[in-house]
């Protein structure tokens, strides 16, 4: 399957190459609803996301030259994604979450903390994803929706094993205490506290 | 393998991750405390959850049909926008070659230039100051050295510091301008 994943990255990105008129529609087709969707948990908003894979596709076209293959290609267009999502950020100030998802905020029956009404769960999510800093948003993203594995989430942030791990811990820590009947397995001090 | 190195890997366990060796140390430390095993749980229950929460929150979100073409269309057009506007700045390379060299000669012909629009006068010495003539200092020096003495006394060693006072006469030849 892996294979068959690669190959079929590898005709695209010849067909990119090449200016193939139809290259460019495949790519959106097989990539960007997965993209747009990180997009959306990166920046908090579906029109900002909107935007983002907008000139991710656009910066894919200009750089496919220097596509080596390296990683998927998926990984290489989020990796472009997570580039203009933090130059985003840096324009703006500060992270701007529109009322999109906000606006099903409704709040959670209290007598049923841990059923997971669809209609909620998105602004519940966005209202604690709000709450945490970048770098911690993004080791979230990239590990509990991109699956990604340590070493993966290193190369692709550009910063050690080390520091994946701690951002790792402190993120899903704030989100324990965002989410403590779910979450909170070993209480509030966290899960990866030390017992003695 | 003991619980601190073991929550170490615990990431790279969960990641399946780890070399054969590591992986076996790990299983072997696993299979004696239970304390670990409970971390192991969680991590999993806590990439459930939050697999799930970050799943269902962007379900919705989705490139249909309409979107999609609209969205290629947007691509073409800023991509071509940038393709214009990249050709509008980019010059032909002997453009961009002149530019740099015609500022240069421009620049030293005006340097250049200057000695015949301004001719540069003789720089004429109309200082009164006397020519230097060489003064003879006396110098006086005394100075103290310090000596440290070590010697045996039975089974002990015995220091002892004196000082000498050295005096040394001489004289500086310096050039200094008359007043």
């Amino acid at each position: 399957m892996a294979q068959m994943v690669m190959d079929d990255d590898q005709a695209l990105v010849t067909a990119l190459k090449s200016r193939d008129p139809g290259a460019l529609e495949s790519l959106i087709e097989i990539h960007g609803t997965r993209l747009l969707r990180s997009a959306t948990l990166l920046c908090g908003n579906q029109t900002d996301a909107q935007d983002l894979v907008q000139d991710t596709f656009v910066e894919a076209l200009r750089s496919v030259h220097r596509f080596r293959g390296q990683s998927g290609l998926y990984t290489w267009l989020h990796s472009i994604l997570l580039n203009l999502t933090r130059h985003h950020y840096r324009d703006n100030r500060r992270l701007i979450f529109d009322n999109e998802l906000a606006a099903q905020d409704v709040p959670v029956a209290e007598e049923q903390p841990n059923s997971l009404d669809l209609e909620t769960a998105g602004a519940e999510l966005t209202r604690a994803l709000r709450q945490l800093s970048d770098p911690h948003r993004e080791v979230l993203v990239l590990r509990y929706y991109e699956h990604m594995k340590i070493e993966e989430m290193a190369r692709h942030l550009g910063i050690s094993k080390g520091t994946v791990k701690s951002r790792l811990h402190y993120a899903v820590r704030e989100m324990q205490k965002l989410f403590p009947a779910e979450m909170n397995l070993f209480g509030a001090e966290g899960t990866k506290e030390k017992k003695t | 393998m003991n619980c601190e190195r073991f929550q170490e890997i615990l990431l790279e366990y969960v990641d399946d991750a780890l070399s054969p060796s590591e992986k076996s140390a790990a299983q072997a430390h696993l299979g004696e405390c239970s304390a670990c095993r409970e971390f192991v749980r969680n991590e999993w229950l806590i990439r459930q959850v939050l697999s799930g929460r970050l799943t269902e929150a962007v379900e919705t979100v989705t490139l249909d049909a309409p979107a999609r073409r609209s969205m290629v269309d947007a691509v073409r057009k800023k991509f071509q926008d940038a393709q214009e506007s990249k050709k509008t700045l980019s010059l032909p390379f002997w453009i961009r070659l002149a530019i740099p060299a015609t500022a240069l000669i421009l620049i030293s012909g005006i340097w250049l230039g200057r000695g015949f629009i301004h001719p540069r006068r003789p720089v004429v010495m109309t200082s009164t100051s006397p020519a230097p003539a060489d003064v003879e200092i006396p110098v006086h020096l005394a100075y103290t050295t310090s000596h440290y003495t070590f010697h045996q006394e039975g089974a002990m060693v015995v220091d002892s510091l004196t000082s000498e006072t050295r005096v040394a006469d001489g004289a500086l030849i310096a050039a200094l301008a008359k007043k």
